[in-house]
């Protein structure tokens, strides 16, 4: 599985994502159909609402802040930790426990803000920042700006 | 040196007071502009409307890396990130963190946050004392390895007139002394349990209700 580069080979990843929003719940039907276990804890019920029935995993509904949730979620356990939530403080809180409590070998964050994403590396979190990828895109659709003719 | 107190509205208010009236300098950040309106009447801190665990807001907080910083808000995470941001941006030596989840503590110290304090597990090992505090008086209530408890043999204890050896306390625990009539008994396995004897029990506290249950009955 390309997402899986450089990780020990395995039959069946399993993945515990956090947030089941728009991206979360995508992820979730994605991974499932590609043959992962997926465990996915979001803390509103009717969010589990967006998974298809592509999704073939479990879903938790818990406040992630909470180590117990963690626990339940079988973090300990887990290949990949897809970090998802809206809150960069909760996503930051979450990462951290799943890298220094349950040492699980992938952790991957959403930042919103760019200026939090040191913070994520430092602990050895793989970090998306939205806010920056649309600039980056806009940037790129805006190229005739500089006068660059790419 | 100053105190800054993140977030936490009556926690912060009644800390600020204490600390105020022993004359150090003390600052209030909350995101609540209702609360700070209300604080700036009231005390003579320097008051900070804004997300106290955001880097634009502890900006404008010249910090000192000496200052006392305390994270007090309802929110594990939150208290966490501007813990973590004073210490590894403003080099604040021990910033002090709540938890509202007493097991977020072991995350917290695992993250570098040294000073971590739960008012959930404060309040429950006073209300077990309280609870049990006719018979028991745990002697060393802040230890979280070793539990050192005194407890009083009454009349409802189902192992008076029983020698040690036949006591089945848990692994993890030990009657380390008997106080009878003003006289120190060091108990061995045939020492015989009397009524009104006061036993000093070294145990973990993870077998401590055993424990109660095991001297005490029903409890």
């Amino acid at each position: 599985m390309p997402f899986m580069k450089g990780a020990i080979k395995k039959d069946e990843y399993y993945v515990v994502i956090f947030g089941c929003g728009r991206l979360g719940s995508r992820m979730a039907n994605w991974l499932s159909s590609m043959g992962c276990s997926v465990v996915i804890v979001d803390r509103n019920d009717s969010s589990f609402d967006a998974l298809s029935n592509e999704f073939t995993g479990f879903n938790i509904l818990g406040d992630a802040t909470e180590l117990d949730v963690l626990k339940e979620a079988k973090l300990d356990k887990a290949d990949v930790a897809l970090v998802l939530t809206t809150d960069d403080n909760t996503n930051l809180m979450i990462s951290m426990s799943a890298r220094e409590y349950f040492e699980v070998p992938r952790v991957v964050a959403r930042a919103y803000d760019p200026n939090n994403i040191r913070m994520f590396s430092d602990f050895g979190i793989e970090v998306i920042c939205p806010t920056l990828l649309a600039v980056e895109s806009i940037k790129n659709a805006l190229h005739f700006i500089g006068g660059d003719d790419k | 040196m100053k105190i800054v107190l993140i977030g936490g509205e009556k926690i912060a208010y009644h800390l600020a007071r204490r600390f105020l009236t022993k004359g150090h300098n003390v600052m209030l950040v909350n995101k609540n502009e209702r609360f700070c309106d209300e604080m700036a009447k009231k005390l003579r801190a320097i008051i900070v409307r804004g997300d106290g665990s955001k880097r634009y807001v502890l900006e404008q907080l010249e910090l000192d890396r000496t200052d006392l910083f305390v994270a007090l808000t309802p929110y594990d995470q939150d208290n966490l990130v501007a813990c973590l941001t004073a210490s590894r941006v403003y080099g604040i030596e021990r910033p002090v963190a709540m938890v509202n989840d007493p097991d977020n503590k072991a995350v917290f110290e695992k993250m570098g946050i040294k000073s971590v304090v739960s008012p959930t597990e404060i309040l429950g090992v006073a209300l077990e004392d309280s609870l049990f505090r006719e018979h028991i008086t745990n002697l060393l209530p802040s230890s979280e390895k070793v539990s050192i408890l005194r407890i009083e043999m009454t009349d409802k204890s189902p192992i008076l007139g029983e020698a040690i050896k036949d006591i089945p306390l848990p692994d993890e625990s030990v009657i380390g002394a008997i106080v009878r009539e003003d006289e120190v008994v060091i108990p061995r396995g045939n020492t015989v349990i009397e009524m009104g004897d006061v036993l000093l029990v070294l145990s973990s506290p993870t077998v401590q209700s055993s424990v109660f249950e095991t001297l005490l009955g029903e409890v």
